[in-house]
C-alpha cells in the first residue's frame, strides 16, 4: 500500500497504480481523453497532467502513467494544471469542433470560447483505436499515416484493410465515437475501415452474432470444432 | 537505377535488403531505403511485399513510410533539386529560390513534376553557408542562387 | 590487415607508423562543405599532377578544415602555409611554389576587416582564438587511415582505459572533467555513465547520436565524417566503462560521406581487432553497428531515436523511467551525442582535472559551433566554454560583412532563440544561455544583419518545428500549427495585438505540457524573439511595416527614378511582366501584377529598384 496526498486529501493506492487510478478510485476527477485500462498508457492527449512533489521536486507530469509513491503529493487545481488543460482542449476543439463529447469536457473544466481557427476534423488522434486493434485483438489492422497536424489514422493506403475482422472494438474504445458500425442485410459495415464482411447467424437463435472474418479469425486462434463456434453467447 | 518494379525482382530484391540486416524486422527504415534506392520510390506491392517477408503488419509498415521524410510514396523525378533551407541559406534569402522553383515547375516542395523530370526538395544545413542560397541538382552544388537564374537553370536541365 | 593482439602490438603498429610519418604533406579539406565549394576537382588535380612530376609529396584528403567559407582549404605541412579558394588551376602554381620553397601570395587569407594577409594557418585570427581539441587532428589525419590516428595518439586513451584503469575510475575522471553533453541538453555525461554502469542487466547498450536534426548545424558529420576514429574510441571507452556489449552509431540518411566513413572505420576496427571480441587481448568484447535514420527531426530525441533503432516509428515516449535504467529493448542505454563521445579520449588521457581546467565554474572543456549567416568567417569554429558571444561573433566570425549593423546571434537551432546585440557580452555556457532564452543546442550558431527579420525568423523555425512535429501529442502538434498560422497572420500585416498575447500563451502550454523535448522546446525561438525584438512585432502589427524588407506581405517593390537608367534589364527578367518602360527611360512597376519575387531588384545593376 502507497500513501498520497491528491489536492490535499489523503489516498491509499496499491503498488504500482497510477496516479490517475489512484485519483478515479479516490473521486477526484482528471480528465483523460487516451487512457483506457486495456490499453497501455499513450501520453497523448496531455490532459491528464498534474504537479506532483517528491521530495523537494515537483515535476509536471501526466496522471496516466506517472506511478504512484509513498508520501507523494499531487495537486489537480494548480493555475498551471488549469491553464495547459484549458488551451489543450481548446486546441482539440479547434481542430474538431463537432463532438460532442469535448463540448461536455469544456463544460467541466471551463472552456468557453475557441480562439483559433477551426479544421473540420473528427478523430482526435488518441490511437485508441489502433492500441486496441494491436494490443487487445492482436491484429493491426489499422494504424497512422504521416507525421505532424497531417497524421491521422487510417488503415494502409486508406483501403480495406485485409487483417480487419470488424470486430469492432476499435469502435467500442473510440472516446468520441467516431467509427460507426452499421449492420444491414446480413453485412457488417465500418465505413472507416472501408471494410463489409457477412454475418454469421447463430445455429440456435438464428440471430447474427458476428461476421465471417472473425468466425474465421476465432476458428484459427482457438481451433474450437465449428459447431461450437456457430453458437452465439446466449445460446451457449 | 530506377528499375522497373515488377513482380518478380520485388520478392527477390525483398529478401536481399532483408538478409542485408540479418533478416532483422528491426532494421526496417534501412530495409526501406535500400528499396527506395532500388526503386526510386515505395511502391504500394513493395510495400506489401515487405509486409509479408518481414511479419511486420502492413499499418506499421505504412505508417513508417508515411513518417519519415526519406521515404515517398511516388515515383521520383529524373533531377532532384535540392534547396538549402538551412538556417544561414534561410536568411540569406533560399525561400525565394524555392518559390521560384516552385513557380517554375509548378510543383511544391517534396512534389515531383508530372513529367517525372524534377522532384523538388529541400535539406538542411549542407555546411555550404557561405555559398547560400546553395541549390543542389543530382549532387551538383549551385551557389549564391538567386530567383532570377532559375528559369535558365532549368531550362539547361530539361534540355540534356 | 594485421590483428592487434595487445597493447604491445598496437604500439609497435604506432612506432612503425611514426617511422613512416612524412614531414612534408599537403592537407586538403574533403569534407562535405569543402566538396560543395568544388574540392574534389582541385583533389584529382592534385593528385595528377604530383604523379605527372613524380614529386614525394602525400597528398591528405581530410575533414573540413573550419574555414568553410574559404573553402576550397589547403594547407601545406611542415609550415601550415595555408592557401584558400583553391581551384583545380592554381594546382601547378602551387605545386611550383612548394618544390621551390615559395610562396602564392593571391592565394593566402587577407583579413576583410583589418586588411591584413596571413602566411601560416596559425597565425589566421580565426584560429588564433579557437581552442581546437576534438577538431584538433582534422586536418592533419585522413579520416580513414589508422596510421594517421595513431600518429596523433590515437587509441592511447583507449589503451589506457583498457589496462590500467578500472570501469569505476574512467566514470570518476569523467564526472571530474565535468564533460556535459553536447548533444543540447547539457546533462552530466559521468552521472549518464554511473547510472548505467550500476544496473545489474547483463546486457547493455551504447549508442551515438549522430542525428544531427539542427537546420543550421554541421559540426556532427565533420566530426563522423573527418574524425571517425576518435568518435568510436571515445565509444569503445564509454563501453567498457559501463559494461556495454554492443552500440549502433546513429546517422542521418542524409549524411552519405559520414555514413561511408563510419561504416568503413568500425570494419577497419574489426579486422585489427579493436572491435570484437577480446578486444586486445583485454577479454572486454564490443561491437558496433551503424544505423541510417530515416530523416526525422524528433529521431534525435532520445526515446524516438531509441524506437527508431528498434525499427518503429520515431516517436517519443514519456519518460519517468531513463534509458540508462531501461531503453533499448528494455536495457540499460547510454546515449550520446558525437561531439560528447569525441571528447572522451582527451579526458582519458590527460586526466578530468585538466580538462576541468578549461572553461566555466559549471560548462567545461570546449563546444564546437558551425558559425555561420551574415558574417565575414563561416565554418566550423571550436572555443574554450566561456568565451563571449562578441568574441566568437567578432574575433573568429571577423565581424558582420559589407558594414551592416548586427542584429541577432541564434543559438540552439529550433529549440533556442534570438539573442540581441545588447547579450553580446554573454559567456558562451548551458546555463547563462538558458537564462538569457535561448540554448547552447547542438552547436548551430547563425549570426543575423539589420536584413534579416525577427517575426520571420521565429516563423521560419516554427514552421521547420510544425513539419517535424510527430503528431503524437495534442500541445506540440495542434499547438505549433496554430503558432505558425498566428505567426502567417503577423508577417502578412494580418495580426492583432491579441495575436501576440496568445502566441505567449500557446508558447506557455506547448513548453510546459508537450511530451517531448521537441514541443518543450520549440516556442523558444518566439518567446526570445517576442522579448528581445518585442518592436518589430508591434510594427508588424500595428504599423504594417516589416523595417527588413523581408515579409513580402508588408514591402513594395519601387524603382527609384532618379537611379534609373532605363537599361531595360528589369523589364526582360520580370517573370510576371508588371515592369513597363521603355529602353532608355524611366521604369515603372504595376504594383497589381507584381507577385515580389525580386528578382528586378537582384538583376538591377544600378541600385534602382528599392524594397519600400
Ligand atoms: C527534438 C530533439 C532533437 C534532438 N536532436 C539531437 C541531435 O540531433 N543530436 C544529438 O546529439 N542530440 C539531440 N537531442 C538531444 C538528445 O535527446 C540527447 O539528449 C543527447 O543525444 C544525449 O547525448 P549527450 O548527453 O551526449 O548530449 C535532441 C533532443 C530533442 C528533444
Ligand atoms: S478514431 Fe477515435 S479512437 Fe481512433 S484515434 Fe481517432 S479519436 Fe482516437
Ligand atoms: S512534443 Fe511534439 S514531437 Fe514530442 S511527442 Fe509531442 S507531438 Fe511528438
Ligand atoms: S490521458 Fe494521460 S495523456 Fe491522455
Ligand atoms: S544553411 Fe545552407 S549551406 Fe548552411
Amino acid at each position: 500500500m502507497v500513501k498520497l496526498t491528491i489536492d490535499g486529501k489523503e489516498v491509499v493506492a496499491r503498488e504500482g497504480q497510477t496516479v490517475l487510478e489512484a485519483a478515479q478510485a479516490a473521486g477526484i476527477y482528471i480528465p483523460a481523453l487516451c487512457y483506457h485500462h486495456e490499453v497501455k498508457p499513450y501520453t497523448a492527449c496531455r490532459l491528464c497532467m498534474v504537479e506532483v512533489t517528491k521530495g523537494k521536486r515537483t515535476r509536471f507530469v501526466t496522471a496516466c502513467d506517472y506511478v504512484v509513491a509513498d508520501s507523494m503529493v499531487v495537486r489537480t487545481d494548480t493555475e498551471k494544471v488549469k491553464k495547459c488543460r484549458k488551451l489543450v482542449l481548446e486546441l482539440l476543439m479547434a481542430q474538431c469542433p463537432n463532438l460532442p463529447q469535448l463540448q461536455e469536457l469544456a463544460q467541466i473544466i471551463g472552456v468557453e470560447e475557441v480562439r483559433f481557427s477551426k479544421s473540420n476534423d473528427d478523430c482526435i488522434l488518441c490511437g485508441m483505436c489502433v492500441r486496441t486493434c494491436a494490443e487487445v485483438v492482436g491484429l493491426h489492422a489499422i494504424g497512422f499515416e504521416g507525421r505532424g497536424f497531417t497524421r491521422k489514422v487510417c488503415t494502409p493506403f486508406d483501403e480495406p484493410s485485409e487483417p480487419c475482422i470488424l470486430c469492432g472494438a476499435c469502435s467500442y474504445i473510440c472516446p468520441v465515437d467516431v467509427i460507426p458500425v452499421e449492420e444491414v442485410d446480413g453485412y457488417r459495415i465500418m465505413e472507416r475501415w472501408h471494410k463489409k464482411s457477412r454475418l454469421v447467424a447463430c445455429s440456435k437463435c438464428g440471430k447474427y452474432f458476428m461476421t465471417e472474418d472473425e468466425f474465421r479469425f476465432l476458428q484459427e486462434k482457438t481451433g474450437l470444432p465449428e459447431d461450437r463456434l456457430r453458437i452465439c453467447m446466449d445460446c451457449r | 537505377m530506377a528499375e522497373v518494379a515488377t513482380v518478380e525482382n520485388l520478392e527477390q530484391n525483398v529478401r536481399e535488403a532483408m538478409a542485408r540486416y540479418g533478416n532483422n524486422p528491426a532494421r526496417m527504415i534501412e530495409i526501406l531505403q535500400d528499396l527506395q534506392d532500388i526503386y526510386g520510390y515505395l511502391s504500394k506491392d513493395l510495400l506489401k511485399e515487405v509486409s509479408r517477408q518481414t511479419e511486420v503488419p502492413l499499418a506499421r509498415v505504412y505508417h513508417i513510410a508515411t513518417f519519415f521524410k526519406a521515404f515517398t510514396l511516388k515515383p521520383r523525378g529524373k533531377y532532384t533539386i535540392q534547396v538549402c533551407t538551412g538556417t544561414a541559406c534561410h536568411v540569406k534569402g533560399s525561400y525565394r529560390v524555392l518559390e521560384r522553383l516552385e513557380d517554375v515547375l509548378g510543383v511544391r516542395a517534396g512534389d515531383t513534376t508530372d513529367d517525372l523530370m524534377f522532384t523538388l526538395e529541400t535539406v538542411n544545413c549542407v555546411g555550404a553557408c557561405a555559398l547560400g542560397p546553395v541549390v543542389i541538382i543530382n549532387g551538383k552544388y549551385y551557389g549564391h542562387v538567386t530567383p532570377v537564374q532559375v528559369e535558365s537553370l532549368i531550362k539547361e536541365y530539361r534540355e540534356r | 590487415m594485421r590483428r592487434l593482439e595487445s597493447r604491445e602490438d598496437l604500439e609497435r603498429f604506432r612506432e612503425e607508423a611514426l617511422s613512416r610519418r612524412p614531414e612534408r604533406f599537403i592537407s586538403l579539406g574533403m569534407g562535405t562543405a569543402s566538396r560543395a565549394h568544388g574540392a574534389e576537382a582541385v583533389y584529382f588535380v592534385l593528385k595528377e599532377e604530383v604523379a605527372k612530376r613524380g614529386l614525394d609529396i602525400p597528398i591528405k584528403a581530410t575533414g573540413d578544415h573550419g574555414l568553410c567559407g574559404y573553402a576550397p582549404v589547403m594547407v601545406i605541412y611542415p609550415d601550415g602555409v595555408l592557401y584558400h579558394s583553391v581551384k583545380a588551376q592554381d594546382v601547378p602554381d602551387i605545386l611550383d611554389a612548394v618544390e621551390k620553397g615559395e610562396i602564392i601570395e593571391r592565394l593566402l587569407y587577407t583579413d576583410p576587416m583589418t586588411g591584413v594577409t596571413y602566411t601560416y594557418e596559425e597565425e589566421i585570427p580565426f584560429y588564433k582564438k579557437q581552442m581546437r581539441l576534438v577538431l584538433g587532428p582534422m586536418e592533419l589525419v585522413e579520416p580513414l587511415s589508422v596510421e594517421d590516428y595513431l600518429c596523433h595518439g590515437g587509441f592511447s586513451a583507449l589503451t589506457k582505459a583498457f589496462f590500467d584503469m578500472k570501469p569505476e575510475e574512467i566514470i570518476q575522471e569523467v564526472i571530474t572533467s565535468g564533460l556535459r553533453g553536447r548533444g543540447g541538453a547539457g546533462f552530466r555525461t559521468g552521472w549518464k555513465w554511473e547510472d548505467a554502469a550500476m544496473r545489474p542487466s547483463p546486457v547493455k547498450y551504447i549508442i551515438c547520436n549522430g542525428d544531427e536534426g539542427d537546420p543550421g548545424a554541421y559540426m556532427d558529420r565533420c566530426l563522423l565524417e573527418g574524425l571517425p576514429y576518435g568518435v568510436l574510441e571515445g565509444m569503445i571507452i564509454g563501453a567498457y566503462a559501463i559494461g556495454a556489449h554492443e552500440g549502433f552509431v546513429y546517422v542521418r540518411k542524409e549524411y552519405p560521406l559520414a555514413t561511408h566513413n563510419v561504416q568503413k572505420a568500425i570494419e577497419t576496427l574489426r579486422e585489427l581487432g579493436l572491435l570484437g571480441e577480446n578486444i586486445l587481448g583485454s577479454g572486454f568484447d564490443f561491437d558496433i553497428q551503424v544505423v541510417r535514420g530515416g530523416g526525422a527531426f524528433v529521431c534525435g530525441e532520445s526515446s524516438a531515436l531509441i524506437a527508431s533503432v528498434e525499427g518503429r516509428v520515431g516517436e517519443p515516449r514519456s519518460k519517468h523511467v531513463h534509458a540508462t535504467e531501461s531503453g533499448l529493448w528494455g536495457r540499460p542505454t547510454v546515449l550520446n551525442n558525437v561531439e560528447t563521445l569525441a571528447n572522451v579520449p582527451y579526458i582519458v588521457n590527460r586526466g578530468g582535472e585538466w580538462f576541468a581546467a578549461i572553461g566555466t565554474e559549471e560548462s567545461k572543456g570546449t563546444k564546437v559551433f558551425s558559425l555561420a549567416g551574415d558574417i565575414y568567417n563561416t565554418g566550423l569554429v571550436e572555443v574554450p566554454m566561456g568565451i563571449t558571444l562578441k568574441e566568437v561573433v567578432y574575433d573568429i566570425g571577423g565581424g558582420i560583412q559589407n558594414g551592416k549593423a548586427f542584429k541577432a546571434v541564434q543559438t540552439g537551432g529550433p529549440s533556442g532563440g534570438c539573442l540581441p546585440a545588447s547579450q553580446l557580452d554573454l559567456p558562451v555556457e548551458f546555463d547563462t544561455l538558458d537564462a538569457a532564452g535561448s540554448m547552447m543546442g547542438s552547436g548551430g550558431m547563425i549570426v543575423m544583419d539589420e536584413d534579416a527579420c525577427m517575426v520571420d525568423v521565429a516563423r521560419y523555425f516554427v514552421k521547420f518545428l510544425t513539419e517535424e512535429s510527430c503528431g503524437k501529442c495534442v500541445p506540440c502538434r495542434e499547438g505549433l500549427r496554430h503558432m505558425l498560422e498566428i505567426l502567417d497572420r503577423i508577417t502578412q500585416g494580418e495580426g492583432t495585438m491579441e495575436d501576440v498575447d496568445l502566441l505567449e500563451e500557446l508558447g506557455y502550454v506547448v513548453a510546459n505540457a508537450s511530451l517531448c523535448g521537441l514541443g518543450k522546446s520549440a516556442p523558444n525561438p518566439v518567446l526570445s524573439t517576442v522579448r528581445y525584438f518585442r518592436e518589430e512585432y508591434l510594427e508588424h502589427v500595428k504599423d504594417k511595416k516589416c523595417r527588413a524588407g523581408v515579409c513580402k506581405a508588408l514591402v513594395h517593390y519601387k524603382i527609384i527614378a532618379e537611379n534609373c537608367t532605363g537599361c531595360h534589364i528589369c523589364f526582360k527578367e520580370c517573370p510576371v511582366d508588371a515592369i513597363t518602360g521603355e529602353p532608355k527611360g524611366v521604369h515603372v512597376i504595376d504594383q497589381e501584377k507584381c507577385i515580389k519575387c525580386g528578382i528586378c531588384k537582384d538583376v538591377c545593376k544600378f541600385d534602382a529598384v528599392k524594397v519600400v
